[in-house]
């Protein structure tokens, strides 16, 4: 095993490890701001999607949808498959569309967060035509999104730093 | 950008996706405990998620004394008032008063209903995708836990479960509009559904609808499992009655519930894996009406009184531990835990 591919491992090990921290944290009661619970993995995912390849970035995303399906009241695999289009999305907009500056990363998680919600939403209410449903979803899964976003900065941070910590040795040698 | 969708790497990911279609499609038909990998994930993440939970538990309960104290002084005087409120009202019914000092705690329980078969459990997970206050708990078939056992505290009913791993169990509340549960007033005898509905759910509240519109149900009153459908047992504190209003039909009462227990923060709970009754419909359970008025619809009571609602299950599915499922507003009367 060479010096770089024992940094990919601690690197992707790191990314998993995050990942899982912020599934306990997400899982665990009590744990809440305002009264709303966010949902921590999702933004984690986008991040580590827009600082490494698509397919290191989905595979993660599914280990990490997997978690949160086994807590959601969802079928499984639905967030596990969400996760995994995200990921790979935001992979492939991060290496051939746009910057992998933090205004793009918080635009994605945003958009993942509100999209997954929005899906939430129609398969688990609108269908059914629950009464209130549309009120439930400004009231409560609205500030969910937004509480949601405002943690993407602080994982663009740490994924930056497991990146930048574990980086191969071309790049080092090129600063 | 094309030449990722020619790679090896993209025929993977799209394998991996319908893989995920699968399990999608097996757990919306056999339910999520049914897979392999939701098994695996729950005994991976339940030993963090427990020593999580414990150690916010520890953390809030030390800081909660410093920080907490006005506001639970404050708790404490609303809820002397409310007590001093309740004696007063509960003064001339002794019957209910009676009914309602049986549940005041686990030993009380255990002594009064000696046909329970219980099992402690400790609350470890409360996701945020987890709607209507649903949680995960530490126990599981390994434990005698099955799908549909009911979920109660020493202060009334919480909800049943509804997916079971070996060493966990999913519980979804009565605040869920899919948990339809047969209740009747314990002064009145007017019987109903309590079930969740999705604004009330986030003031902590449900419903109990398909009163008879006759009914002297009032605020305050005590509400109680009937028994009927054989998926709780009968007489489980379900809550208070707080606001009371024609249904949208014109045809029956609707009152908001209060549950007895404190759903949205109960840390520890009772699974009642068995109790006399359980599976069977028990129609002569339901309580006579002390009006003896017509029932608005529905059949008759064995005992001979006139229900106030609906008793039967009009369709229903079988779960796995064989308590039948209601189709929503056709199941007056009759208890469910359906999922949507």
């Amino acid at each position: 095993m060479t010096r770089d591919d024992l940094r990919n491992l601690m690197k992707y090990g790191s990314y998993v490890l995050l990942l899982f921290f912020s599934y306990i944290l997400q899982a665990t009661p009590g744990i809440e701001l305002f009264g709303i619970k966010p949902m921590l993995v999702l933004p984690a995912c986008i991040c580590i999607a827009f600082l490494e390849d698509e397919f290191s970035a989905g595979l993660l995303g599914v280990f990490a949808g997997i978690f949160c399906d086994f807590s959601s009241d969802t079928v499984f695999g639905f967030n596990a498959l969400l996760f995994l289009l995200f990921c790979v999305g935001a992979g492939l907009a991060a290496e051939y569309a746009v910057r992998r500056s933090l205004i793009n990363v918080m635009l994605f998680s945003l958009a993942a967060v509100f999209l997954r919600a929005g899906l939430e939403y129609v398969f688990s209410f609108a269908l059914y035509h629950y009464e209130g449903s549309a009120a439930y979803f400004y009231t409560v899964m609205g500030p969910e999104i937004v509480l949601t976003s405002v943690f993407t900065p602080l994982y663009f941070l740490l994924t930056k730093l497991v990146h930048h910590r574990f980086r191969p040795s071309s790049e080092r040698e090129q600063l | 950008m094309q030449k990722f969708f020619k790679t090896k790497k993209f025929y993977v990911l799209c394998g991996i996706a319908v893989l995920l279609c699968a399990f999608m499609i097996r757990s919306a038909i056999e339910g999520n405990s049914a897979l392999l990998i939701s098994r695996l994930a729950g005994g991976i993440s339940r030993p963090f998620l427990e020593a999580s939970a414990n150690f916010t538990d520890a953390l809030s309960g030390f800081f909660s004394k410093y920080f907490k104290t006005a506001e639970v002084y404050e708790e404490n005087e609303a809820l002397q008032e409310q007590i001093r409120d309740l004696q007063e009202q509960l003064v001339d019914y002794e019957s209910v008063k009676r009914e309602n000092e049986q549940y005041k705690d686990y030993l009380g329980l255990r002594e009064e209903n000696p046909d329970y078969d219980f099992e402690t459990a400790s609350v470890i997970g409360r996701d945020s995708t987890g709607r209507f206050a649903s949680f995960t708990i530490d126990r599981g078939s390994s434990n005698g836990i099955a799908i549909a056992d009911p979920v109660i505290t020493a202060d009334g009913l919480v909800g049943l479960v509804w997916e079971v791993g070996p060493t966990w169990a999913r519980v979804r509340t009565i605040l869920d509009s899919s948990v339809e549960v047969g209740a009747y007033d314990i002064r009145t005898r007017d019987s109903g559904i309590v079930s969740g509905d999705i604004l009330l759910s986030e003031k902590g509240m449900c419903q109990m609808v398909s009163l008879p519109r006759d009914s002297g149900a009032s605020a305050g009153d005590l509400i109680v499992t009937s028994g009927i459908g054989g998926v709780f047992p009968k007489n489980l504190v379900v809550g208070t009655l707080s606001e009371i209003s024609l249904s949208g039909s014109g045809l029956s009462l609707t009152a908001s519930v209060t549950p007895a227990a404190d759903i949205a923060s109960v840390t520890d709970v009772l699974v009642i894996k068995s109790f006399r009754g359980q599976g069977e419909e028990n129609f002569s359970s339901l309580p006579e009406t002390s009006s003896g008025a017509e029932a608005s619809s529905g059949a008759e009571a064995s005992s001979g009184a006139e229900a106030s609602s609906g008793m039967e299950a009009s369709s229903g599915t079988e779960t796995s531990s064989g308590a039948e499922i209601s189709s929503g507003a056709e199941a007056s009367g009759a208890e469910s835990g359906a999922a949507p």
